[in-house]
């Protein structure tokens, strides 16, 4: 089977998209999706929009497996992306170290150089990414848009917090004078 | 609203169509919400979740969720920073190696932690760090207080043990406090050994100290760890060891450690604590004031077979030979995980080693806080788990004021 299967897929506001099945399967749900035999017709993408689907894509791309190949490189990259990830190394083929290692280190620094520009992003398109990351199950896209986030949270008071996240105080005023009283923080 | 719809589903084909523009004003307010929420707070460390338990009331169970499935246990090291002569607290500060940096922190009950200047010269007032179970205490006339809390808010009084003693070793054993050996003029017993019992607040004579360690009965020359039920003992130069066990409250028998190094060098001081359950062993590599190495050994607590663990980066043992003079020699603290690496003169540059899964991971950090560079300083050194109930405490009986310091 010389050519990869072609998925069509359909964002909320009716757009639709054709992407080679090996860079889909990257997304868990969309993966299980097709699966589950959707794979022939239109799979809807209720929750995510066609301004930010071909962002979500061009991570795809970048971190897709590839089945057919029978390449000695590692697949399955989005696995080293998991800063979290307990797994060891998939088996590695006998390759002499020293090359093995110059030829890793290449490859997680052009990651990375690659990771900074892709999230270059301003903050709506940083939600959106992430509401698609988590909906769409891409594990690794999920875990750098929310290390972004977190960077965007690390040093500021819950006031700045809330107006970088555009979020209503709900407290009430005797929990709220808590909060003021306990609330002295300087960060420099 | 934040309540209403709280997870968006995944994995599932399952429909939440929003429309048009409405959808997508929608989509923007509640964009931060639910499993979103709970990979951003993943991410961070307890420091950056004080405010962020503050934004809103479902950020605040957020973050007590994302605590208790991940706590942020990296153990924090705390240096207290005290007048030389008068013993008056003058700062504290204190690392945090998940967000890897320096927090100042203002203390409020200053009064645990300085001693009235009046107190006489015989009765060693000076707060005091026993290096094991993060363990501070002072000794003062008639009067023994500790506290062993992360950030060592809560203190307890007892009465000073019936044998007077300087410089002995204390050590906290779960709920139990022992304070053994130490010099005095007057005391037939050098060896003297007694426990006391924070739940009975009584204080117990033990069986006395191995007769080996006579001449060295002291924490000058004794190296402590221990655990909720033992104590070992080290003596840092001979490698002499012993135990202690809590509940028998009798010592085992004292051997030699032996410790084989690669290199034609020797080991020529260590120290010992307990990093989570192993005993580990810091060696000093070299000699007396020309420091070449330093290595970690983990104990067996039955076989006393030290087994070789780790080994400090040369570029970083060179930092660490600057950081000391000639006459200090590096000193070490553990907990959990973590063993930190200083010079107990000047900890303006500290070193520390993760032991993760089997591998050492080492860093070091410069500490930012200038006034710890005076020489009018003796330092007072802790390492502890932090968590956010202590912080919160910390900030509502105003005795902990945590600030970040900047570069």
């Amino acid at each position: 089977m010389a050519s990869p299967k072609v998925i069509v897929l359909r964002t909320c506001d009716g757009e639709t998209f054709e992407v080679d099945e090996s860079v889909v399967y990257v997304s868990e749900t969309i993966k299980n999706m097709i699966e589950d035999g959707c794979g022939d017709g239109v799979i809807p993408l209720p929750n995510v929009s066609s301004k930010i689907f071909p962002k979500v894509i061009e991570y795809c791309k970048k971190h897709v497996s590839d089945f057919e190949s029978l390449k000695k490189t590692s697949n399955g990259d989005e696995k080293e992306k998991d800063k979290d990830d307990d797994s060891s190394k998939k088996g590695k083929e006998a390759v002499p170290d020293v090359e093995e290692d110059a030829e890793e280190k290449a490859r997680v620094e052009e990651l990375k150089e690659w990771e900074t520009t892709y999230m270059d992003i301003d903050q709506q398109v940083l939600f959106d990414l992430l509401q698609a990351a988590n909906y769409l199950n891409i594990k690794g896209l999920l875990l750098m848009a929310a290390e972004k986030a977190a960077s965007m949270i690390r040093g500021k008071t819950p006031e700045q917090i809330r107006e970088t996240f555009n979020i209503k105080n709900d407290f009430t005023p005797e929990e709220y004078e808590e909060v003021r009283r306990e609330n002295a923080w300087a960060f420099e | 609203m934040a309540n209403a719809a709280k997870r968006i589903p995944h994995n599932k084909g399952r429909a939440q169509a929003r429309e048009g523009d409405e959808g997508k004003k929608l989509l923007q307010e509640a964009s931060i919400y639910g499993d979103v929420l709970e990979a951003i707070l993943n991410r961070m460390t307890l420091l950056d979740m004080v405010a962020a338990s503050r934004v809103s009331k479902e950020w605040r169970g957020a973050v007590s969720t994302s605590l208790r499935i991940s706590p942020r246990a990296k153990p924090w090291f705390i240096v207290y920073v005290l007048h030389h002569r008068n013993h008056s607290i003058t700062s504290a500060c204190a690392f945090d190696p998940a967000s890897r940096v320096w927090l100042r922190i203002d203390i409020g009950d200053l009064h645990h932690f300085t001693t009235n200047a009046a107190a006489s010269a015989s009765s060693s007032p000076a707060l005091r760090s026993s290096h094991s179970q993060h363990l501070l205490y002072k000794i003062s006339a008639g009067i023994f207080s500790f506290s062993f809390d992360a950030l060592h808010q809560t203190w307890h009084q007892a009465e000073a043990p019936q044998v007077w003693r300087q410089d002995p070793i204390v050590a906290r054993l779960g709920s139990r406090v022992l304070v053994a050996g130490g010099t005095c003029d007057f005391v037939d017993d050098p060896l003297a050994v007694e426990m006391y019992d924070t739940g009975s607040q009584r204080w117990e004579t033990c069986e006395p100290m191995p007769e080996l360690l006579k001449d060295s009965a002291t924490s000058t020359w004794l190296s402590t760890a221990a655990s909720d039920n033992r104590l070992y003992l080290l003596e840092k130069r001979s490698r002499l060891i012993c135990s202690f066990d809590a509940e028998t409250k009798t010592w085992g028998p004292t051997l030699n450690l032996i410790l084989s190094t690669s290199a034609p060098v020797a080991v020529f001081h260590s120290i010992i604590g307990f990093a989570g359950d192993r005993l580990v062993l810091v060696g000093l590599i070299g000699e007396p004031g020309e420091l070449q190495g330093l290595g970690l050994w983990e104990v067996d607590q039955v076989t006393y077979e030290c087994r070789k663990i780790g080994e400090m980066p040369s570029a970083m043992v060179e930092s660490l030979r600057n950081a000391n003079s000639q006459i200090s020699t590096p000193s070490a603290s553990m907990e959990g995980n973590f063993i930190y690496i200083y010079n107990p003169s000047n900890p303006e540059q500290i070193f520390f080693c993760e032991l993760n899964e089997g591998k050492c991971q080492w860093g070091q950090a410069m500490n930012p806080m200038t006034n710890i560079r005076s020489r009018m300083h003796r330092f007072v050194f802790t390492c502890s788990r932090v968590g956010m109930g202590d912080l919160q405490k910390g900030m509502a009986t105003g005795n902990r004021r945590l600030t970040v310091e900047s570069e």
